[in-house]
């Protein structure tokens, strides 16, 4: 089915809300699946990966658990580190200070690299993402002024793996140069003209998280919803 | 000469913004502007309707670059389904704003889906979707006078005003329609509610043309088509609930735009240290036709009327004392010295509608004002603020919010939420109603108490990043007090959640900045509105002509 790419931010947005996420993350996220959305990298498998693991607290809010030699994020609990809570801590810390941020055990890795795009943006940062597999491979990525630039084989690391640590890190604007645009900073202007085809089973998933905030219709509610019942005037 | 602004203190409180009048720089004035100026042609390219007035018509509106197409479908409502409710399941006229000249294919797939609307699914090829009830007493009166080769009676003209009113519009990627972002670049459509108002516009088309053609099916050797007078004063009416009211909070920076254009608007007008004769005359014209205007609006409400009532002996104050001092127009700052008179002396009302009056006579100075009313900015936060920062921001920017003294049950009464039906805003009573663990984030003072007490807490040397990962439920809150830090006229200073608040203030803010008239509360939730009422007819817009027409007033009777 096709929804618009607004209807995917606030439904998402909503969805994060019903499953009890602060506002303010909920936003967040709704945003990133914007993102993901207008480049056509399926927003509601990846959101809905996030909520599900979220859901079931299998994944968690972090703390940090270690400062040096670089600050590290994990769960006290051992569960995973929720990409909808980490992702914005990481990048809001790695903004104030020179150190690396190690996130431990991350349930949708992708989501932080997002979260890392959208602030490389908005701050006018270079952030390089790195992402260790079970064999502890690395794969990099770099955000800058809203780009991703990785070699392609890079990025299914990150869409297909789940619970692997990440690392963030501050870099100058030169480290990127030689490495391919993946994402450029706009998406084409005919992605608007097209809008998104998703999964109506997906979608409907979505829409029960969302539901989860909503209040059941009473005659008091449908008083604030205009005239009365019958309107000849 | 620079001018201060009123400041957010002033403006933003409900009572004020409850008391808003439309301006020229309102978005339907703004947008027929644009449209006359360059040169739009509006055409009906499709009349598929009936002797009885069903059937589907499509009229366009074509610009040098594009062209958007309002597809109507007309349909044989049972009398007993009529409702203006946003909960409505069925209607008498269905509409979708197509983006171009939609083909047969196009046409087929709107006629399965346009008429069920919240219900439907549309695509990115259209941009809006609307519906509309007749006002049926006022419907058949025309459609009879009309057939019987006479002019609408004057008074039931005045007394309603248009021929069907909308129960919804809705752009911006409701139920598939295009993003904005579609069509936000384009000359004519860069403007907030752009391709929703041209929507309205054409509805108004639309529903001249039926009211005629039913008339004329009707008695075709009698018939006489609508004057254009009476025509152009036909607007359409809106019924607006709670859907519209959240609006202004959830976007604090659009809605500091278009207060900030409206505030810089009133202060070069005021800022002017000489006038010329000729606005002057203008001036006192449209004052006189504003009191006429006002002398016409007539409501139900007793709030809204004993405010009308006000408004009417302050207008003819404000006439008596230009009469009294006829050389005010060649002392320094005219303009201020009337506003300021009016501030100082006259109604909250009588002061905003004379703001209406200032810019109308200025448009060569406020024009440009319509054209940065809205945004690409998003709200974000900035993780290296200090906890002793972030105090001094929430001391400068919310010590109303401070001040509110939540231990009275009086302040936090209400909650809004959203319901299930048709997933639209409400406002509910806290302590008699279900669901208020699942509100809305509009109790802006207790927020604001909340990270108070946390920041009284902290370490003042905490950056705001650390004070995030222990507090990520204050992220939505700190972000949005950075916001306002930088967007003065992005928050309302009134606790949005206390008995006293009256949710129809914000209607009214909103809608007047769409440009609308003739306010007519139907409770403190809801409200009916004119939109487009004098508004020029697409021909007056080819030939820019009729394009003076801020605060309506009744034609001449014509045979």
């Amino acid at each position: 089915m096709k929804v618009s790419f607004n209807e995917i931010e606030i439904t998402l947005r909503k969805a994060a809300l019903g499953a009890g996420i602060p506002l303010g993350l909920a936003e967040d996220f709704g945003r990133i699946c914007f993102w993901l959305a207008i480049r056509r990298c399926s927003p509601l498998s990846v959101g809905l990966s996030a909520l599900d693991t979220f859901d079931t607290e299998n994944s968690a809010s972090g703390d940090i658990v270690e400062k040096v030699p670089e600050w590290k994020l994990a769960t006290k609990l051992g569960q995973k580190l929720s990409a909808l809570y980490v992702g914005s801590s990481a990048c809001d810390l790695l903004c104030v200070q020179q150190s690396a941020i190690r996130l431990s055990q991350v349930d949708v890795p992708l989501l932080v690299l997002v979260s890392a795009t959208l602030t490389s943006d908005e701050y006018s940062l270079g952030i390089k993402v790195e992402l260790f597999s079970a064999d502890n491979t690395k794969s990099v990525v770099y955000c800058e002024s809203g780009m991703v630039c990785a070699e392609p084989k890079v990025l299914k690391q990150f869409v297909s793996a789940s619970a692997f640590d990440m690392r963030l890190l501050k870099i100058d604007s030169t480290q990127s140069q030689n490495l391919p645009v993946l994402f450029p900073a706009m998406p084409p202007d005919e992605v608007f003209a097209e809008g998104a085809t998703v999964d109506e089973s997906e979608w409907s998933r979505v829409e029960q998280y969302a539901k989860r905030m909503l209040v059941p219709a009473s005659e008091t509610s449908r008083s604030g919803a205009g005239a009365g019942e019958i309107d000849c005037d | 000469m620079n001018f201060p602004l009123r400041p957010p203190e002033q403006v933003m409180r409900l009572a004020r913004m409850g008391s808003f009048f439309a301006t020229r720089i309102s978005f339907m004035p703004s947008l027929l502007r644009h449209m006359a100026d360059h040169n739009w042609r509006i055409e009906c390219t499709r009349w598929d309707i009936n002797a009885e007035g069903f059937g589907q018509a499509v009229f366009s509106a074509k610009s040098a670059e594009w062209t958007y197409s309002l597809v109507a479908f007309s349909n044989d409502l049972d009398p007993e389904l009529r409702s203006d409710r946003v909960i409505a399941e069925a209607w008498d006229a269905t509409f979708v704003l197509f983006d171009g000249e939609p083909s047969d294919d196009d046409l087929n797939r709107l006629s399965q889906n346009t008429p069920h609307q919240e219900a439907g699914r549309f695509l990115p090829s259209e941009l809006v979707l609307s519906r509309a009830n007749k006002s049926v007493r006022f419907f058949s009166h025309v459609v009879e006078r009309l057939a019987s080769g006479m002019q609408p009676d004057l008074d039931l003209l005045g007394s309603v005003g248009y021929l069907m009113r909308t129960t919804a519009v809705y752009g911006n990627g409701k139920f598939g329609v295009a993003d904005r972002a579609k069509i936000a670049q384009r000359p004519g459509m860069s403007g907030p509610f752009r391709a929703e108002l041209l929507t309205v516009y054409l509805i108004r088309a639309f529903t001249h043309k039926l009211v005629e053609h039913i008339a004329r099916c009707c008695a075709p050797k009698t018939f006489v088509p609508l004057h254009p007078d009476y025509k152009r004063y036909l607007g359409i009416g809106n019924a607006t609930g709670l859907g519209m009211a959240p609006f202004l909070v959830s976007h604090p920076i659009l809605i500091h735009n278009w207060m900030h254009a409206r505030e810089t608007a009133l202060a070069r007008v005021r800022g002017q240290i000489k006038t010329v004769p000729e606005r002057l005359v203008h001036f006192r014209n449209l004052l006189d036709r504003a009191r006429q205007h006002v002398d016409e609006w007539s409501v139900p409400d007793i709030r809204q009327t004993k405010r009308i009532t006000e408004l009417r002996k302050d207008l003819n104050t404000l006439s008596q004392w230009l009469e009294a001092e006829p050389a005010w127009g060649i002392q320094s700052s005219p303009w201020n010295w009337l506003f300021r008179k009016t501030e100082s002396e006259l109604s909250l009302e009588t002061q905003e509608l004379v703001i209406g009056l200032l810019l109308e006579v200025h448009g060569d100075l406020v024009d440009e004002f319509a054209e940065k009313m809205s945004t690409e900015d998003n709200e974000r936060h900035d993780p290296l603020m200090f906890v002793h920062a972030l105090k001094e921001l929430v001391q400068q920017h919310y010590g109303w919010a401070l001040e509110v003294d939540l231990s009275e049950p009086e302040s936090q009464q209400h909650f809004w939420y959203v319901s299930e039906e048709k997933l639209e805003p409400r406002f509910g009573d806290r302590y008699l109603e279900e669901g208020a663990e699942k509100e809305m984030p509009h109790a802006i003072a207790r927020e604001l108490q909340y990270l108070w007490k946390v920041l009284t807490e902290s370490e003042e040397e905490e950056n705001t990043a650390a004070l995030l990962l222990r507090h990520p439920e204050l992220r939505r809150t700190i972000r949005r007090m950075q916001t306002v830090s930088k967007y003065p006229y992005a928050e309302i200073k009134d606790n949005l959640v206390a008995s006293d608040c009256l949710p129809i203030d914000l209607l009214r803010c909103k809608l007047s900045f769409f440009g609308a008239s003739k306010f007519d509360p139907k409770s403190d939730l809801w409200t009916r509105i004119t939109l487009y009422q004098g508004a020029p007819l697409p021909e007056d817009l080819e030939h820019k002509q009729n394009l003076d027409w801020s605060f309506p007033v009744l034609p001449k009777e014509v045979a």
